[in-house]
């Protein structure tokens, strides 16, 4: 037993720490017509896109190294569209088999894929008549996939092209929404079992928790600096018990997630697909719990200034707001937990 | 990273889930005197060390097995799901105190008998002056010749009255800055001048005391470390005591989450979903302690010391237990009102001061921001 992250492990988040800081947002301004793909070429040169490719049944990397990243994308409010169209879409592609040779087109950087989400964005949609999200687009060119479940039960991958696609007014101005196109073709991929979505499930959790924790932990510490040189009543404002234990229990928050985090990270892969999906809902139901909440605590603990739309601090709130919608909030994961532990109803 | 149980570690996971099934006494059910409750505790420790269980992320030299720190977060796990007694706390905190600052005499004099359960032991730290602020403590220790004289007033000397010792705070040096000039001391309860009088807590039961020292002569080999070398001693201890796995806290979490289930089960309250929602929320509570520890254990395994990070797993550990315990008031209704579930009562009443022994919730949440976060200091 060894809950700590290895050496290895330790060298990719220092790296994953530089790649997300060259890609990432330090002020509200720098998103202003931002090209959410202008990253794309670094996360596609680093090597980063394929981390979820299967050769011979095993991914290229664990759901360690995606939570990492995705940690550090959190971090610097990367508006690149890693998890859901690096990470994840490779991730249900690779696990089909590829049957049909998309991949090498998403791992060149030339195709990009998103996920179509139900319209509750809370699972992987697609299902006759519903219109749905895109979570992962970021123009109206490249696919969306998604899982059908065939009259026969068999699962399979599908994509179809988003031309003409239109952009939502996401909460997260570092996170795109798209809605599809009125319904194209499906082109059948590869088929999934059961074990294979909840994994790929257990993974978009994880990832969006990963995410939530590395976003609170950068607001976090950018107000805890801030309260060491405010000053007020002639003191500096982080010598104020009262902010001391505002920010300490956004410690403890951001803490508890990324035990839960590291945890299911590990699991994905490692656990049956069971017990995978249980520590990866227990890690996103602690995130959705803490997520919003610790956001509103910085913003609180700027003062006026953090209630700006040109401060970074919304930034923060509007991404855990997004993390913890996505794949469900925290009554849901409980929900799901209560019928694994307690038997369903 | 590897959550996954190694050889070494699946094999002792197996052999220990064989010995709880041959070991762990049948529930009780109904009321007990807290004389009883301390007995089978006593009772079970003695059983633990017998099959080889305490101590034994110890060294080797000091009655230990020099096992993996993570081996105790597989002994909680399984001493909860097993539904066995508590394990022993005093050895997870004062024992170590003892093995990490005493010296070879004192070792090799209470180690064996601290770890088997001869000798059990209570912390004498607090005064009805000197709890949060616990250096402002006014026990004094007076050298004459070879001895040390002790008088003063301790205030929340858990479990005294069942001790046999008593790890004991008092200050040496009245002119030092007052960190600098605490002692820490090895003092029998039955000493002479020593007074024990109980404290009832709000659960009815006598669990702590308050401990008067009326001139108490201990010889100077009842000095652990140097004179001057108390605060270290008080604050490793301490340290040891916010641990979720020293203390015994994940394996009385999964016990009593597990107990909950199952009367929620047995009385149809979880066809409310509502009541689901809210047992599921106490599972990843605990989960998220158990993790937590795990993490910690891990970082002991390579050799680092405990320090703040306790702090963090102290919040995360009592949030968990007043919750839960919350919880179970909530689901035994009417019966916690009229005398029928006087273990959920009481269960309640033990989680309130776990926000107040070891350093308070306050005091957990200044040291995470002045020490882990770096905010000034007032
Ligand atoms: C059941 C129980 C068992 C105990 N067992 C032991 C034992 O075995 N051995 C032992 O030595 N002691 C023991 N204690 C004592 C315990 O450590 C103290 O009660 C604790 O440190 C708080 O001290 P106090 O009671 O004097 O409260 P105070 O220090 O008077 O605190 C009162 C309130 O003020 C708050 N406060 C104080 N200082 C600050 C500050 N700087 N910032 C913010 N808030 C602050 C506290 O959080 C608390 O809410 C036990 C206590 C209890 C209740």
């Amino acid at each position: 037993m060894q809950a700590l992250i290895d050496e290895t492990q330790q060298e990719f988040r220092e790296l994953a720490d530089d790649i997300a800081a060259s890609i990432g947002i330090t002020n509200p301004s720098d998103i202003d017509g931002a090209d959410p793909l202008a990253g794309w070429r670094t996360l596609q040169s680093a090597g980063v896109l394929e981390l979820r490719e299967r050769t011979d049944g095993a991914p290229l990397a664990g759901g360690v190294e995606v939570a990492l990243l995705s940690q550090a994308l959190g971090a610097a409010l990367s508006p690149a569209p890693y998890l859901a169209g690096g990470a994840l879409a490779v991730d249900l592609i690779s696990r089909s088999g590829d049957v049909n040779g998309w991949l090498p087109g998403l791992l060149a950087g030339t195709d990009h894929y998103s996920l179509l989400l139900t319209p509750a964005l809370d699972a992987l949609g697609g299902t006759a008549g519903e219109p749905g999200v895109l979570w992962g687009a970021s123009r109206d060119a490249g696919f969306a996939v998604t899982v059908l479940r065939g009259d026969d039960g068999v699962i399979r991958v599908a994509r179809r092209p988003i031309a003409g696609a239109r952009r939502l007014d996401s909460i997260s101005l570092t996170n795109e929404l798209w809605e599809p196109p009125v319904e194209a073709e499906w082109e059948p991929g590869g088929t999934l079992s059961q074990d294979d979505l909840d994994r790929f499930t257990a993974l978009a959790l994880t990832g969006l928790a990963a995410d939530t924790a590395g976003a609170l932990r950068a607001a976090l510490t950018g107000v805890v600096e801030y309260s060491k040189q405010r000053v007020a009543y002639g003191v500096h404002i982080g010598s104020f018990q009262a902010v001391q234990h505002i920010a300490a229990e956004a410690h403890v928050a951001i803490e508890a997630i990324a035990a839960a985090v590291n945890y299911a990270a590990w699991a994905v892969d490692e656990l049956d697909a069971d017990a995978a999906l249980l520590a990866a809902r227990t890690a996103k139901a602690v995130a959705a719990r803490n997520g919003r909440p610790t956001a509103e605590a910085v913003m609180q603990l700027y003062g006026g200034i953090g209630q700006t739309w040109e401060h970074i601090a919304h930034f923060y709130t509007r991404r855990a707001i997004f993390d913890t919608v996505l794949f469900g909030g925290e009554d849901a994961q409980l929900r799901a937990i209560a019928d694994a532990r307690l038997g369903g109803e | 990273m590897d959550y996954r149980d190694s050889p070494e570690e699946a094999e002792y996971r197996a052999r220990l889930r064989a010995w709880l099934a041959e070991n762990v006494p049948a529930p009780h059910s109904g009321e007990r005197t807290n004389a009883e409750i301390a007995a089978e505790r006593l009772a079970w420790h003695r059983k633990l060390y017998e099959g080889g269980y305490i101590g034994q992320s110890w060294p080797v030299e000091w009655g230990g097995k020099g096992l993996s720190p993570t081996m105790d977060a597989i002994l909680n796990e399984e001493n909860g799901n097993a539904d066995a007694p508590s394990l022993p706390a005093m050895v997870g905190y004062i024992g170590r105190a003892l093995q990490m600052f005493g010296n070879d005499e004192q070792r090799a004099r209470f180690i064996p008998p601290t770890l088997s359960g001869e000798i059990q032991w209570c912390q004498g730290f607090s005064e009805p002056g000197a709890g949060s602020d616990l250096a402002s403590l006014t026990t004094k220790a007076v050298r004459e010749g070879d001895e040390y004289v002790i008088s003063g007033h301790k205030m929340w000397t858990s479990a005294g009255q069942w001790a046999d010792w008593c790890l004991v705070l008092a200050r040496t040096d009245p002119d030092a800055p007052k960190h600098k000039g605490i002692s820490a001391f090895l003092v029998p309860m039955d000493s002479v001048g020593l007074v024990l009088q109980p404290i009832v807590l709000a659960n009815g039961d006598p669990e702590t005391s308050e401990v008067f020292y009326d001139g108490v002569r201990v010889p100077a080999s009842a000095l652990v470390g140097q004179e001057g070398d108390g605060w270290k001693i008080a604050m490793t201890t301490v340290a040891y005591e916010r641990g979720p796995s020293d203390v015994g806290a994940i394996s009385t979490l999964n016990k009593q989450l597990a107990r909950l289930e199952r009367h929620a089960q047995s009385t149809g309250a979880t066809a409310d979903p509502r009541v689901r929602l809210e047992l599921a929320r106490a599972y990843v509570r605990g989960e998220v302690v158990r993790l937590m520890a795990l993490e910690q254990l891990s970082s002991r395994a390579t050799g680092k010391l405990v320090g703040e990070e306790g702090s963090v797993a102290k919040v995360l550990q009592t949030e968990a237990s007043q919750a839960l315990a919350h919880l179970a008031l909530e689901l035994h209704d009417a019966d916690i009102v009229t005398g029928r579930a006087p273990d959920v009562v009481s269960q309640y009443f033990q989680t309130r001061p776990m926000s107040v022994y070891g350093g308070s919730a306050q005091i957990q949440r200044n040291v995470i921001a002045s020490r882990i976060l770096g905010m000034p200091r007032a």
